[in-house]
């Protein structure tokens, strides 16, 4: 930037600034006089910048210029180009940089022909690997900057090269910043869960964690009965706040955005099948004296869960678990079994405890297929396993744990289960998950041959492709060596 | 500096020049042809003068490398603490305000501009010229760096303090 204005003007500022009589020390009385003003008033500002001696000041000033003297180094930037302080450039702090894209914005702004410090600029653009400083300096100085409300023109068309190449730029770095933290949290949640899954033995953990699940229960089941009602199944008497409601929209919109079209289809199958499960065992403990209800709302449950009901099994239970999950996951729920063997049909209440890393409420609807001994089925107090899955669907496969019944000789079984509301969790981790869950059975019937027979003709409704799938899990599921 | 540079015998390369350099077209240290690592080194000798207790030297030097480098505030600025030391407060005072009008003009950082206000209000406070001493030093203290403004603030309070 050189001088500018008139000659005379500039003269004007040259003999100002050389003339001799102000070299020349005022008056010794009033000199005197003043100097003990300022001596006082400094006597009385014990700051450094206060007292600081002249000279002193225009040390350390001239000893910064190297990081404060940044105007006039973007200046000779502007003036000698890029390529001359390059070394300088990608050795700069940050802040220096932002300060030296600033000086040159404003030297572009400023100027009445911006072209040389732009070429500048463009240059800088190109050597300096973090953007990011370039553009928010020259955003954050295009909108304060007197001088660009001044000009008034419009910008050279380069800025908007500039900026969207710096966009571009920045969105990489957010980008690779977010993986780089997502692989992170990803590799420190997946150590623990390994050390978390070694050190206790799931049987251990169902006993342990049996309270922390009653407990996580009472928020947990409550959260899950909202969301149950803001996706609009029956809400019973729980009052929804509109936020829940809003909130739960909104997701739903996003990921109707965000998933390809068959995807959708196929979670919204899932979810409506679901649905069906939840709404035939809505409060069914309510029911638990009456086989026929039992009976009505298995039959309906189990026509909802056709694909997914193995027609081989030698037992089939429905069931929905409110889950909350707080890292470990705890949930509560019920189920209906069908023992085909000895033709009863009985009415679980159940406690989970799972290995899940996650944050939320989810209503759980399952259905699980299990196989082996009737008697062992009948006998059995609880079941532990693996589920993997992805997204809102999850397969399990479990042994029952029935009382003096080794493990190996034990019913098995696989589950399928779809998870109905918001938990925030991590994708991988949670999608394979160690459950262990306690049986207590709180109502147990002899079917009549009717109430069988009404049971048994839902399995013969089983489309022949579903269960040639649910056939194979079956056999792999029983032929599995242990 | 510039006797040498009147003394040549001028051409109308050269007086183009001098007009480029007049209208500011050009910068007189390009037209002398110092580079900017001469330039420095005259500076930090300069500073090594005044240091010295030489400070007529000094601040002649000074003077002189503020003309040829036009478009530097630092320069005026330096020089302005050169006269204060010489306790020619009036001198310092038009070299302060050569520094912020070359700072004005190149639209320099807000930071530089409150260092250079708090040497002129000190300045001005040691010429007994309170109220411009006021103005600086209240603009000094809302500037972006904390020790300026505590620095300006600290004699705000001094001066209302002896006031009373």
């Amino acid at each position: 930037m050189k001088l500018k204005g008139t000659p005379e003007a500039w003269q004007a500022r040259l003999d100002a600034l050389t003339q001799s009589e102000a070299v020349k020390a005022p008056d010794a009385a009033r000199l005197a006089a003043a100097q003990d003003l300022f001596a006082a008033a400094t006597a009385e500002a014990q700051t450094p910048r206060a007292t600081e001696s002249f000279l002193g000041a225009a040390r350390r000033l001239w000893d910064s210029r190297g990081t404060k003297g940044v105007p006039s180094f973007a200046a000779k930037i502007a003036s000698q180009g890029v390529e001359p302080h390059r070394e300088r450039l990608l050795s700069a702090s940050k802040d220096d940089l932002t300060e030296i894209v600033d000086q040159l914005a404003l030297l572009c702004l400023d100027a009445k022909d911006g072209t040389a410090p732009l070429d500048r600029l463009l240059d800088l653009k190109a050597i300096l690997s973090a953007g990011q400083d370039v553009a928010k300096a020259y955003r954050k100085r295009r909108k304060t900057t007197p001088a660009a409300q001044r000009v008034g023109a419009p910008l050279d068309e380069r800025w908007t090269e500039i900026l969207q190449t710096l966009d571009e730029r920045l969105g990489e770095v957010a980008r690779a910043e977010r993986l780089a933290t997502f692989g992170e949290s990803l590799g420190r949640a997946s150590t623990r869960v390994g050390r978390w899954s070694r050190a206790a033995h799931v049987d251990a953990a169902a006993r342990t964690a049996g309270s922390i699940a009653a407990g996580i229960y009472g928020a947990g089941g409550k959260i899950a009965d909202l969301t149950r009602a803001a996706l609009g199944n029956k809400g019973g008497d729980i009052k929804v706040p509109g936020w829940v409601k809003a909130v739960a929209k909104q997701a739903k919109a996003l990921f109707d955005k965000i998933m390809p079209g068959p995807v959708r289809d196929a979670i919204d199958g899932l979810t409506k099948g679901a649905h069906g499960l939840v709404t035939a065992l809505y409060r069914v403990e309510e029911d638990a004296g009456s086989a026929d209800a039992l009976v009505d709302r298995f039959v309906d449950g189990l026509a909802t869960a056709k694909p997914v009901v193995d027609p081989s099994a030698d037992a089939v239970a429905i069931g929905v678990l409110k889950e909350a999950a707080v890292l470990l996951n705890g949930a509560r729920g019920q189920e209906l079994i069908y023992n085909r063997r000895t033709n009863q049909l009985q009415l679980n209440a159940l406690d989970l405890v799972g290995v899940r890393l996650g944050l939320g409420a989810t209503v759980r609807a399952f259905c699980r297929n299990l196989y082996g001994d009737g008697a062992a089925i009948a006998k059995s107090q609880g079941r532990a396993g693996l589920e993997v899955g992805a997204f809102i669907g999850h397969v399990g496969f479990f042994t029952a744990q029935v009382p003096d019944l080794p493990a190996d000789e034990a019913p098995r079984g696989w589950m399928s289960t779809v998870s109905l509301g918001y938990t925030l969790s991590l994708p991988a981790i949670s999608d394979q998950s160690l459950f262990a869950l306690r049986e207590r059975p709180t109502a147990t019937f002899a079917l009549t041959p009717d109430q069988q027979a009404r049971i048994e003709a839902v399995f013969k409704d089983i489309p022949a492709n579903a269960s040639t799938y649910t056939d194979a899990l079956g056999e792999a599921v029983k032929g599995a060596d242990n | 500096m510039l006797k040498v540079v009147a003394e040549q015998p001028t051409t109308p390369d050269m007086v183009g020049m001098m007009h480029d350099v007049a209208c500011g077209e050009m910068s007189l240290a390009a037209v002398l042809g110092v580079s900017p690592e001469v330039g420095e080194q005259l500076v930090e000798q300069a500073l090594g003068l005044a240091e010295a207790g030489r400070l007529e030297e000094a601040e002649a030097l000074l003077t002189q490398l503020a003309l040829v480098e036009a478009e530097s505030p630092l320069l005026p600025m330096l020089l302005g603490t050169v006269r204060a030391e010489q306790g020619a407060f009036e001198a310092a005072a038009a070299a302060y305000d050569e520094a912020l009008e070359r700072h004005v003009r190149s639209a320099g950082h807000a930071r530089f501009e409150n260092e250079v206000r708090l040497l002129r209000a000190r300045a001005h406070m040691a010429m007994g010229l309170r109220e411009e001493a006021q103005v600086d030093l209240l603009l000094a203290s809302v500037g972006p760096d904390a020790e300026i403004s505590r620095g300006a603030q600290a004699l705000l309070t001094g001066m209302a303090r002896i006031d009373r």
